[in-house]
């Protein structure tokens, strides 16, 4: 059934990849969180951000740290188990992350880094404040707006991810 | 660009777009992939049986919740033809 044919157009292939990149992203949009979730686990990030830097020393931060941790763990495999009732299964392996999906897990990190580090050096309770302020709102922004990722190979217009 | 190769069978715009929205996951469920597409049942049953003995479309039913639930997914070969497929469209396009 497979041959090299090329005589098609190449408005006619260029129709084809709009509709399969239409298609991939309605599929992508499906996967989407729902929005209290979201909001769940950005303001869980947003605490374990702040917890990190006020945990030194701390048994109840550190507590409030790994509890946090918890809720978004439990968060992913709520959102894995809704999409099934949903009807749609993934498979992490033929997921890619996009580069706004990569720069927002760096962003991330990096308040979370700098949340402890930043304490540790200043004593200031403002700079982890502000990281678990800054890193919710990047979650929850890339959760609802960004495209985090798509399937391998298959961004169709030939960019790299969203 | 790796093996580009046109698909005659999957290049048909419903199944074309049958292949793009399994592609991201690992599988749908046969009633959201009826909803995304916009086509009856019959339709959907249609290109799924070429795609189906083509060995590129799995076609798997589990029972939950008292009701059976038919789970299709791209397979391996029908990762490979349809990455091939995407390939050669985009070497057409340039």
């Amino acid at each position: 059934m497979s041959e090299n044919n090329h005589q098609i157009t190449t408005g006619d292939a260029s129709a084809a990849l709009a509709s399969i990149t239409a298609a991939n992203e309605i599929t992508v949009k499906s996967m989407r969180p729902p929005l209290w979730l979201i909001l769940l686990c950005a303001i869980a990030l947003g605490i374990k951000t702040a917890a990190m830097g006020f945990m030194i020393n701390n048994s109840l931060w550190n507590s409030i740290q790994w509890g946090t941790y918890s809720v978004i763990c439990l968060s992913i495999i709520a959102w894995i188990v809704a999409l099934r009732v949903k009807g749609i299964t993934i498979k992490i392996a033929d997921v890619n992350i996009s580069k706004k999906g990569i720069i927002a897990a760096l962003l991330i990190c990096a308040l979370l880094i700098l949340s402890r580090a930043t304490y540790l050096q200043t004593g200031s309770i403002v700079f982890p404040c502000i990281a678990g302020i800054l890193n919710a709102f990047i979650l929850a922004f890339s959760l609802h707006f960004g495209q985090l990722f798509n399937a391998k190979y298959l961004n169709a217009n030939g960019k790299g991810g969203a | 660009m790796g093996t580009a190769l046109f698909d005659e069978l999957i290049h048909a715009p419903n199944r074309l777009k049958i292949c793009a929205l399994l592609a991201p996951v690992a599988s749908l469920e046969f009633s959201v992939l009826r909803e995304h597409l916009d086509v009856s049942d019959s339709v959907l049953s249609k290109h799924i049986k070429p795609l189906e003995e083509a060995g590129y479309v799995a076609i798997n039913k589990s029972a939950s919740e008292g009701r059976v639930r038919t789970w299709l997914s791209l397979s391996a070969a029908g990762r490979k033809a349809f990455k091939g497929h995407v390939d050669a469209l985009k070497e057409i396009v340039g």
